[in-house]
Formats: C-alpha cells, structure tokens, sequence
C-alpha cells in the first residue's frame, strides 16, 4: 500500500496522476485501464477540489492498494470536506442529441462504468471514495 | 493545452495539443468558443491530444451547441483510439461529426 497526502488544487491533479500511474507501471497496467484511472483522478480529485473544500484549501490522501488473484488495484480518496456523494447523481442519457443534452454529470458517469467497484461513505467527519478496476 | 489556428478563407482548422482536462478545459472554453462566431467551418484537429477528461467533454458538447444554433458545422479529426473509448463510452461518437 502506497499513501499521498497532498492539498485539494487542481494544479495537484497532475502530481497524483503521476503518482498512481507510477504504480500502474509497476503492474504492468494496460493504457488503457490507465488512462480510465487517470479518467478516474481527473474527476474524483476535481470534485473534491470543487465542492468539498471550495473556497478554502484542506487536505487529500490518495491511498493506493493492490490486491492478487485477480490482480486489481483499489484507489481510495479521502477528505475533511463536507460531505459529497458523486454517486447521488442519476446517469445522464448518453442517447441524447447535442441540443437535448445537458453539460455535466458525465464524469461520474465514466468512472461508474470504467471501473469495477465503486464506493462512498461519509465517516468519522472525512468522505471516503474508493474504486477498484481490475488488472 | 495549446491550440494553434489556421485559416482557410472563412473556416478555421483548430490544431489542439496535450491534455483537456479539469485544468486545462477552462482555457480550451476560452479559446475555442469565439472562434464560432467568427468562422464558418471549424475543424478540430485531434492528433495531438492525449487525454480528454469529462471537463474536455463539456467544452466539446458546448461548441456543438453553440454551432448548431448558429447553423454551422464542426468536426473532428484524426481522433486517437484511446480517446475514441471515451467518445463511445458517453455517446459523442454519435453526436460529434467524427472523421477518421
């Protein structure tokens, strides 16, 4: 198990990308599962930066797990935020023409199909979002 | 993300480098809405981007918009693979104008 603790910016997505992708190519990671995880970070780092601290700055750890047979890396978020539950929000309608769609809720959307697990919970004052995709 | 512009008479083609991501897609917005108003055609030309996140999405699906109220084409080209994933995934391979 790896840990980065780090301040919710979005200049800081960057940082933990390169940190998650490290360990990916460790693994031996397809691109293509690393760029769903890096999908994956791009979202769940910004919605924390966006809506669990904005304005005020506080801290993000980034835990990362890997566990065998089947090989799967799990990916954990935690925050000090106010509590936040991507997962609340209904899946858009990926039918829908350019004039009937709405701007947003894809992001989530992605990472809920991409990934294999996905969970949230509010505990202990901290919000904690952790996904898993199998290798 | 850079975007560098060529002209073609009334048409622009969008050259777009690196990511559009949760950092980068403020200023892609920024710099490629106006360019609807001010050209007939637009073409944005992929093979440079590496990465497209769902905040590179929204600024897709607004010039989309924004193209369509004003009767005017948009399309994309030379779309990486991995990046043709996510256009499946989230059905903008039917809704974008797509040219490989």
């Amino acid at each position: 198990m790896k840990e980065l603790t780090i301040n919710a910016t979005l200049e800081n997505i960057q940082t933990v990308t390169d940190f998650v992708d490290g360990q990916l190519e460790e693994l031996g990671c397809s691109m293509k599962a690393q760029m769903q995880i890096d999908i994956a970070i791009d979202e769940l780092f910004g919605n924390i930066v966006h809506y669990a601290y904005n304005p005020e700055v506080g801290p993000v750890t980034v835990r990362v797990e890997v566990t065998e047979d089947p090989l799967a890396v799990s990916i954990t978020f935690i925050d000090n935020g106010v509590p936040y539950d991507p997962l609340a929000k209904t899946d858009p309608d990926v039918t829908l023409s350019a004039e009937e769609r709405e701007i947003g809720g894809l992001g989530i959307f992605m990472v809920k199909k991409s990934m294999d697990e996905i969970s949230y919970e509010y505990r202990s004052g901290q919000n904690i979002l952790t996904i898993k995709k199998n290798m | 993300m850079t975007v560098k512009l060529m002209k073609q008479g009334e048409d622009a083609v969008l050259f777009l480098e690196g990511r559009i991501d949760t950092v980068t897609a403020p200023e892609a917005q920024e710099a490629l809405l106006p360019m609807v108003d001010e050209f007939g055609k637009l073409t944005l030309d992929f093979d440079k981007v590496s990465f497209v996140s769902s905040a590179g999405l929204r600024v897709l699906l607004m010039l989309q918009k924004k193209c369509n109220a004003q009767g005017k084409e948009m399309k994309l080209v030379h779309v990486k693979s991995s990046i043709m994933e996510v256009f499946d995934m989230t059905g903008f391979s039917g809704m974008l104008n797509i040219e490989n």
